[in-house]
């Protein structure tokens, strides 16, 4: 299952950041379509590429990718009054391309859980067929729908939404997504369900969250002594660095070796 | 695997930015753009203060996130970050303010932090000022911090990186801090 998420994931790192298909485009929208492929060879944001995106939509305004692609150092790097000029502009020549991406966004660089849920659903009523990722696939847009739902106060929602999505055959199941499963069971009162989930977990992609959280669930269920257990694997897991983890940002649910030492220090 | 993975994945980052390739078209009039999107340079109106701040390499910074580690190296990981905000700051109680506050620096080589910038938007994200009770407050805040640690290369030479932290603010109260 790992190696098919590595495959996946490197299909879309390779995908999300090539232009497209630029025999599908004639004249000035073709040679803005080669203009962008030459702005990707230099590293993103950088100023020779940000100049090729810039001749780019000089010879072809509706060449969304170019919009698009230009906007993403802006919002890596704290700019959001220009990432949000380019991207409104690629969301308004092709929604259905890049809703997903200025709602990962809302989430990713700004905790905008309503802006994030808002292009998801909207994507979600223009599309017919499944919306698909976040642009790292590390989250299926609908398990990205539910983690905001959870962060606005709307529990009961999250978690149907959730486990719509965990129960579909056709999902795929990424890194962390029994970690978000098992803490809205967590956060529901659900102990039995969220014990459950993190062991998939532990099949699935085994952190140091999920034993973490697995022992907060045996906590409520007055299983001390596996509470304790799973929280020195926790504790094991951290300090070999292996727990969640993402270069741009903390994410949802991550903990924290303070987190660990803390539970630790109640159960002793 | 996919930690197996990550370093080479590290490594292509920064590969990435610093092999352009040699054929290039200058048709046109181009903008005027710094080396990379969000660089940040010195300013001697802004830059003079008494604390002497300088990057250790003028030409060579990396974006935080270009490294095989999470978004905030500090001493104590974020949540002592968290706290060290929280505990400095104080929200004004009158002019109630919402919207988003970016704060961007330098951590040098030697962990030493200058070159601060503030960006304010609103919550539509156009630009605004919040009150100086609240973005200069937090900025001095920032400035103030010490725990920032370096950030290396899997091959382990330390690097200047740039770093910010933007604070989402309804009515003056800090809801959360990315990254």
């Amino acid at each position: 299952m790992k190696k098919l998420f590595i495959l996946l994931f490197f299909y879309l790192i390779a995908t999300s950041y090539g232009p497209p298909n630029c025999t599908l485009f004639e004249g000035d929208c073709q040679k803005a379509c080669h203009m962008a492929e030459q702005a990707i060879q230099y590293g993103q944001g950088s100023k020779r590429s940000q100049q090729f995106f810039d001749r780019s939509i000089e010879l072809c305004p509706t060449f969304d990718y170019s919009y698009y692609e230009k906007s993403v150092p802006y919002a890596k790097r704290g700019d959001i009054v220009e990432w949000k000029k380019l991207i409104d502009k690629a969301v308004e020549l092709e929604p259905t391309e890049h809703l997903a991406n200025r709602g990962w966004y809302h989430f990713f660089f700004l905790n905008n859980y309503e802006g994030a849920i808002a292009d998801i659903e909207k994507l979600d009523s223009l599309r017919d067929y499944d919306i698909g990722a976040t642009g790292d696939a590390i989250y299926h847009l609908n398990i990205l729908r539910a983690i905001c739902y959870d962060e606005i106060g709307q529990l009961d929602k999250a978690l149907g939404i959730m486990e719509s999505q965990m129960n579909d055959s056709t999902h795929f199941v990424s890194l962390y997504d029994y970690i978000c499963l098992g803490v809205l069971y967590l956060k529901s009162e659900q102990y039995d369900k969220a014990v459950i989930a993190f062991e998939k977990q532990e099949k699935e992609n085994d952190l140091a969250e999920n034993h973490f959280y697995k022992a907060k669930a045996y906590l409520k269920l007055n299983r001390i002594s596996e509470a304790k257990q799973e929280l020195k694997i926790a504790d094991e897991y951290y300090k070999r660095n292996r727990q969640m983890e993402n270069g741009y940002r903390e994410l949802p649910f991550e903990i924290y070796q303070i987190d660990i030492a803390n539970a630790l220090a109640e159960l002793n | 695997m996919f930690k197996t993975l990550y370093p080479f994945l590290i490594c292509l980052l920064f590969f990435s930015c610093s092999n352009p390739p040699s054929k290039e078209e200058n048709t046109k009039e181009e903008k005027e753009y710094r080396r990379t999107v969000g660089d940040i340079v010195f300013d001697p109106t802004i830059d003079s203060s008494p604390t002497g701040f300088s990057p250790c390499n003028a030409n060579y910074s990396y974006q935080y996130y270009k490294f095989e580690s999470n978004g905030i190296k500090y001493k104590g990981e974020k949540p002592q970050l968290v706290k060290e905000i929280l505990d400095a700051y104080s929200p004004p109680e009158e002019n109630l303010q919402s919207g988003y506050i970016t704060i961007r620096f330098v951590v040098n080589c030697k962990v030493k932090s200058g070159y601060f910038r503030m960006k304010q938007i609103d919550t539509d994200y156009k630009p605004k000022e919040f009150s100086s009770a609240v973005g200069d407050q937090l900025k001095k805040i920032i400035s103030n911090l010490r725990g920032w640690e370096t950030k290396s290369s899997s091959k382990g030479r330390v690097y200047d990186y740039h770093q910010y932290l933007t604070f989402k603010i309804v009515d003056n109260q800090i809801k959360s801090i990315v990254p």
